[in-house]
């Protein structure tokens, strides 16, 4: 859609409501992290009606899945949302064993874990620190991003590559971790509490901060459920609803944590519900590196399933082969779900429920594959809290719901 | 500065020492201090925070003042995926930067469409834009972006004009016919 039709549009919805101010938010703002819009129809500094526009960030996710085999398409979903992109490769990942019924070692479903909870940290943080930015507070995003750069460095050193990894595989992982992975995330544990009660301190009873957050944005429990809110702004409305809880997958049942709630609703629920999740990742990420087994295989041995390892195929002709039918098109070496079966299957992102339904053709592309952006349901919510708030509350209660522009639009 | 220099010497002046003194000084003060205007839209505009942040602070280039109006800045700094809807919104703020101006086109995506392409995605601004300087990787590391910024350093320095015309110069209205 060009931009005339949209700006169309905007002038016609001016005449009916009368003497309405228009205020546009965004593409391009600050407080959008991305390419959000928002249309804002106010009467003084009250937001009367807002009219989001979505679009901005449109890249043709699902379409180019039609084109691309199912591990070829793991590389996209990095970049749908780019703060924990480790979670989407597991989501994808998790998506094809469930369904094909393949069974991944328990080295690489607790290596997964910890850094699948390492960015669920690290996402949750930089979102403590931004939404401490968008209501005036800078000091705590430099903070925060300190620590981002520590789990970039673990997986730096696992994958090679700091924010779109791709490290996951079809049964299992792309390599094993450093030798020296254990002290490193251990080392990480250590240091990381300290900077969290820093960034507590500096915010949580600071009064400019709870005034710009506290009572703004109120969302019900009833209409959390009605409008399929998910992730901890769910939670936050006091709905007791997890995935990792509620249908375990990789080892989720065998580590102890809770699934904290909170009632209020707000935006400063909000903030501190993902406090309370960081400290429940701790817990998960810490019993993880005890039950680690410290050797076997991080990818399915069947050549039939998992990708040759790359030394292997340097050194053994059998898995120069499989790894040749694997990667060059029109071969369909890897294991595919059979024709004409759709399955869906979901995994607990740091925002929410990422799910992916995949309509299968029995070869090795699939029919279609649609994505379930947690970010998206999240973004419904938004017209519903920003009605009779005021202008300035609009840009906290956008940022605590965390939208990701890439996962919206996809 | 050297267009300038050029026109004047073509209607017969000559630059004395203290105007050459005089244009060194302007092009180490636009130097040092550069106001990134952060057109940030995907990935890359995550490692453009990193940059700005803690560990690689890019406040030692003297770059550190992002400006979100781009009126008040004069380095575009595009960083993620463009797609035709945001196209335009592009063109707009690229205008109204005040000159002279230098624009960074941060990524794959930005450079040429990355991965990406799709029915929706732009194959490079540089055929809307003019791009001074590209920057490789999917996303670069904050390391590549601080290259890129020293190397618009050197381009001030030398006293070189900025990118005027995109590679090729297509309109957006091209594109959006089709539909």
């Amino acid at each position: 859609m060009s931009q005339a039709h949209t700006l169309e549009i905007e002038s016609q919805e001016t005449t009916d409501e009368g003497q309405m101010l228009v205020v546009n938010f965004g593409p391009q703002h600050p407080a959008t992290h991305g390419t959000l819009r928002c249309v804002f129809y106010t009467d003084g500094e009250r937001i009367v009606r807002a009219i989001p526009d979505l679009g901005y960030l449109h890249t043709g996710f699902e379409k180019l899945a039609e084109h691309m085999t199912y591990a070829q398409w793991m590389v996209t979903t990095d970049r749908m949302n780019y703060f924990s992109a480790i979670c989407n490769n597991i989501g994808w990942a998790h998506a094809i064993e469930e369904f094909v019924g393949i069974e991944v070692p328990e080295r690489a479903q607790y290596i997964r874990m910890i850094l699948a909870e390492l960015a669920r940290i690290a996402e949750h943080f930089v979102f403590v620190g931004l939404l401490g930015m968008d209501v005036g507070a800078f000091t705590g995003m430099l903070w925060t991003f300190k620590e981002r750069e520590k789990v970039y460095d673990i997986l730096d050193a696992c994958c090679g590559s700091r924010l779109t990894n791709t490290y996951a595989r079809i049964g299992g992982l792309m390599r094993d971790v450093p030798t020296n992975f254990k002290d490193m995330v251990r080392n990480f544990l250590k240091t990381f509490p300290e900077t969290l009660d820093d960034v507590i301190n500096l915010l949580h009873k600071n009064r400019i901060f709870q005034k710009r957050l506290q009572g703004i944005g109120i969302l019900s429990k009833e209409d959390a459920i009605a409008y399929g809110a998910c992730g901890p702004v769910l939670r936050a409305s006091g709905v007791e609803y997890d995935i990792r809880k509620d249908r375990p997958y990789l080892k989720y049942d065998e580590v102890e944590f809770d699934v904290p709630t909170l009632e209020e609703g707000d935006c400063y629920a909000r903030y501190w519900q993902r406090i309370l999740e960081i400290r429940q990742s701790l817990r998960i990420v810490e019993q993880c590196l005890q039950k680690l087994p410290d050797k076997g295989p991080i990818i399915h041995p069947d050549y039939k399933v998992g990708v040759p390892q790359k030394k292997d195929v340097y050194t053994d002709m059998e898995s120069l082969i499989h790894h040749f039918k694997m990667v060059m098109p029109g071969h369909q070496g890897q294991v595919f779900p059979p024709k004409e079966i759709d399955f869906y299957s979901a995994t607990e992102a740091p925002n929410g429920e990422l799910g992916f339904y995949v309509v299968g053709s029995g070869g090795h592309i699939p029919y279609r594959v649609r994505i379930h952006p947690p970010s998206l349901k999240n973004y419904q919510l938004y017209p519903h809290l920003v009605k009779g708030a005021l202008i300035a509350d609009a840009v906290p209660i956008l940022a605590s719901l965390w939208i990701i522009a890439g996962e919206l639009d996809r | 500065m050297e267009i300038m220099q050029e026109q004047l010497e073509n209607k017969g002046f000559v630059l004395t020492q203290l105007q050459k003194a005089l244009e060194w000084l302007v092009n180490w003060g636009r130097k040092n201090s550069l106001w990134p205007m952060p057109f940030g839209t995907a990935c890359c505009a995550i490692e453009l925070m990193a940059t700005a942040a803690t560990r690689y602070d890019i406040s030692r280039f003297g770059a550190e003042v992002m400006r979100f109006s781009p009126r008040q800045a004069d380095l575009l700094i595009v960083g993620g995926r463009v797609c035709i809807k945001q196209m335009p919104v592009l063109i707009k703020i690229y205008k109204q930067m005040p000159e002279p101006k230098w624009v960074v086109s941060m990524g794959a995506c930005a450079s040429c469409g990355g991965v990406f392409n799709t029915y929706t995605m732009i194959q490079g601004v540089d055929r809307f834009i003019p791009v001074d300087v590209y920057i490789p990787g999917c996303p670069p590391r904050p390391e590549n972006l601080l290259d890129a910024l020293m190397m618009i350093q050197r381009k001030i320095e030398e006293g070189k004009a900025p990118q005027q015309t995109p590679v090729s110069l297509n309109s957006i209205e091209e594109i959006t016919r089709k539909d």
